[in-house]
């Protein structure tokens, strides 16, 4: 999904101050507008950091729960998917420490798919893009939480750097080194495992 | 050749880099194959990581979603919403706050230094503090609670320390700091409804004396509704403005009042008769005060009825039904309360019959031994509360025939029909006729070695599935030994292995209790000695039982829980 098909589900701007101002009053039927709005970008970076349906599951719940419960501490005007995604990361990186392991191996693609099952047309170049895949992520899950979140808010959700930086709470030029940081790691931990390039 | 960094190449890459870095990348990319393919590789990476981070589970899945996310909300309100959402202001006003937003940190220490000084001053003119108010009906219903437990001399208590007597005590001291001023407390109890001076030869109360006095007269003091509600609109004043007789002021709370509801309002203290009706305020007033004052300090036991809400009948029916208001736990029965402005205040209809009545009740085991932190629900109502330390609970119930469903994790549910009557004989209820599952359990010796005295995790879980007893009794070994030692780190240990049975389990039940259990380690874990870390984890194991709790005591307590521990 590209970024102008996944932003016209964010809420608009005029509607969302309304919503959140609603919210503040305490009204529950606004503020599911809200989670109805933004819940598939959240759940997105969820996934993202978690690499398992059922945790980005329960991370989307558990992230629009504290946001509602927060929802009065917010200031409107500020833009609100930021804040939700930083409660999504900090969500994600709550249960992945707390569980001590790195994300579940995702099936989810697979069985949505059946591709990986299937024999294509040709099932060698099928099975090296496996097992590519299969070391993106081992790559990707040894990284630290900051460059998986920044790769995870630019590559997967495709924001901005000002927005990634509101995300994250660092000056924009942090982002900027960040990222470029992140993705030399994710590069050099590829080179590791494959002798190759991505 | 001097080739642009690799910052500038990926921001380039995102479309992000500044007019001149373009300008200048796009020349050198033309120049230079290697910088090219680094950026060709970077796209190439992007867009596996793309399909390896993304999942779309589809419109239906995310319908679901959504939904459960929305039926959270109901159950859940917003913690901080109405308390928190910026109050409509005024032009002016705007402008000052705008004015204040804008101010850095040394001129807002300034701000505050001269705000603390203010105080300051005003303390030393105040010879007393206010005494605080309850914010909501569940905190003034806790204090309640544990001052029925001050007032208790059935030696339950003393029989049954350790966890459950913890958790109250605990929950009082935190609740405590949740008192809000009673200018901004939305629930605060009402004021102290007659007595236009305070009785000169009542001794001036302590902080500590005057909160308890309070808590006394919460419990003492009914106001009667009127058909408009005026009562129910009563000032939030309450015992923060309680009388002040040292410094022999009137106290705005003890302005004369509207005289009609209060002759019906008054405590009876047994041994005297209903006051006549033309007793005088004041001494109508002092009477009171000094017996509530002699409550709160515990220098005797009082007589139950001596603090009991009184049941807003006529004066003249109202001496003959003291008994029927006397709230022993000794076994179950019912009371009247009245809690004016407190969110679940006792509605009456149109004939001034009231709507809820509390009923009373205590749960306890077939060998006798009180259970604490039993679900008592009414089925009719959805409505529920836990059982305290001694077993205790008291539940808002609409007279009638009503069903009640207890449950304890590791007792049988229990379900009975009682009848919910304001001025009916205590009901003989069979609430002690639950009995252990797990007689045969491997965890018997750990379950009725004490642990059902305490209410422990080891009576909860004794009919834990065999597939996780093992670590289901570590768990209990270590929270037990976390309450004994008080111990952060054995509780953050008591909480992996809850977390342990929490996955291993998929007995839906169980999971809850072990997510709950989980929770309240964390918690604890929290409380002995804040981290960063705890702080995470605890709200990660709050939220994580929140978001699939089903609605009661236990969910509002970990609620309250959530709220304390702050990211």
């Amino acid at each position: 999904m590209n970024t102008a098909a996944r932003r016209t589900q964010w809420m608009e701007p005029g509607e969302e101050t309304v919503r959140l101002r609603e919210s503040q009053q305490g009204s529950a039927e606004a503020f599911g507008r809200i989670v109805r709005s933004y819940q598939r970008a959240v759940y997105r970076v969820a996934y993202a950091l978690t690499r398992n349906a059922g945790d980005a599951d329960d991370v989307t719940q558990d992230t629009f729960l504290r946001a509602w419960q927060a929802i009065g501490r917010f200031r409107v005007g500020e833009p609100l998917y930021p804040w939700l995604a930083r409660i999504a990361m900090n969500t994600s990186f709550s249960l992945m420490r707390r569980r001590k392991r790195r994300p579940e191996v995702a099936l989810e693609p697979m069985l949505e798919t059946g591709a990986q099952w299937a024999t294509g047309d040709d099932p060698a170049a099928d099975a090296a893009a496996g097992e590519r895949d299969e070391r993106l992520a081992k790559a990707y899950d040894a990284l630290s939480e900051e460059h998986r979140a920044v790769l995870a808010l630019r590559v997967v959700e495709d924001l901005s750097y000002d927005e990634i930086a509101r995300t994250l709470k660092v000056p924009v030029g942090t982002v900027m080194s960040r990222l470029s940081r992140a993705r030399a790691e994710l590069r050099s931990r590829m080179q590791t495992l494959t002798g190759e390039n991505s | 050749m001097k080739h642009p960094t690799p910052e500038q190449l990926s921001a380039f890459h995102d479309g992000t880099a500044g007019a001149s870095t373009i300008v200048a990348v796009e020349q050198h990319l033309n120049e230079c194959p290697e910088c090219h393919e680094f950026l060709a590789s970077l796209e190439r990476q992007d867009r596996a990581l793309m399909a390896t981070l993304t999942h779309d589970p589809g419109d239906a899945h995310f319908e679901a979603l959504a939904a459960r996310i929305e039926a959270r909300l109901g159950e859940a309100p917003a913690a901080d919403a109405a308390d928190a959402a910026p109050a409509p202001r005024a032009p002016w006003l705007g402008r000052y706050w705008d004015g204040l937003r804008r101010l850095r940190a040394p001129e807002w220490a300034g701000a505050v230094a001269a705000v603390i000084v203010g105080l300051g001053l005003v303390l030393l003119n105040v010879k007393h503090g206010t005494a605080p108010t309850m914010r909501s009906h569940a905190l003034e219903q806790r204090a309640r609670q544990t001052s029925d437990e001050l007032k208790s001399t059935d030696g339950a208590r003393g029989a049954a320390p350790g966890a459950a007597s913890d958790l109250g005590r605990e929950q009082s001291s935190d609740e405590a700091r949740n008192i809000a001023p009673p200018a901004v407390a939305p629930h605060s109890i009402s004021a102290p409804a007659a007595g236009a001076v305070p009785p000169p030869a009542a001794p001036a109360p302590s902080a500590g004396a005057a909160f308890k006095q309070g808590m006394a007269q919460s419990r003492a003091k009914i106001v009667k509704s009127t058909p408009t509600g005026e009562n129910e609109r009563a000032p939030a004043q309450g015992f923060a403005k309680a009388p002040s007789a040292a410094s022999g002021a009137t106290s705005p709370a003890q302005k004369p009042r509207r005289a009609e509801p209060l002759e019906e309002s008054q405590p009876k203290v047994e041994g005297q008769a209903a006051p006549p009706a033309e007793m005088k305020d004041a001494d109508r007033q002092k009477r009171e005060s000094d017996a509530k004052l002699k409550y709160a300090a515990g220098a005797t036991a009082p007589s139950p009825t001596a603090t009991l809400p009184p049941a807003p009948e006529a004066p003249s029916t109202a001496g003959s039904k003291a008994g029927a208001r006397t709230q022993a736990f000794a076994e179950p029965q019912t009371t009247r309360r009245d809690e004016s402005g407190g969110p679940q205040a006792m509605q009456r209809d149109a004939g001034g019959e009231p709507s809820t009545i509390q009923f009373c009740g205590v749960i306890k085991n077939s060998r006798g031994q009180a259970i604490p932190h039993a679900s008592v629900n009414l089925v009719s109502q959805g409505t529920g509360v836990s059982s305290d330390a001694a077993g205790r609970f008291c539940i808002d119930a609409a007279p009638g025939d009503q069903t009640l469903s207890v449950m304890a994790v590791g007792y049988a549910p229990l379900r009975t029909d009682v009848r919910v009557a304001p001025n009916a004989p205590p009901p003989t209820l069979t609430l002690i006729a639950i009995t252990v599952i797990t007689e045969t359990s491997q965890l018997r010796g750990a379950v009725l070695g004490g642990h059902a005295q305490t209410g422990a995790p080891g009576q909860v879980l004794s009919s834990f599935p065999e597939s996780t007893q093992s670590v289901a009794s570590r768990a209990i070994k270590l929270t037990l030994e976390a309450e004994r030692t008080k111990s952060a780190q054995r509780y953050d240990a008591a909480a992996v292995e809850w977390e342990k049975v929490r996955d291993r389990t998929t007995d839906a039940s169980f999971s809850m209790e072990a997510r709950f259990r989980a929770a309240e380690t964390r918690y604890r874990s929290w409380l002995l000695a804040p981290t960063p870390k705890r702080v995470a984890d605890a709200n990660e194991a709050l939220t994580s039982y929140l978001v699939r709790a089903p609605l009661g005591a236990r969910r509002d307590t970990a609620s309250a829980w959530l709220g304390r521990v702050k990211p």
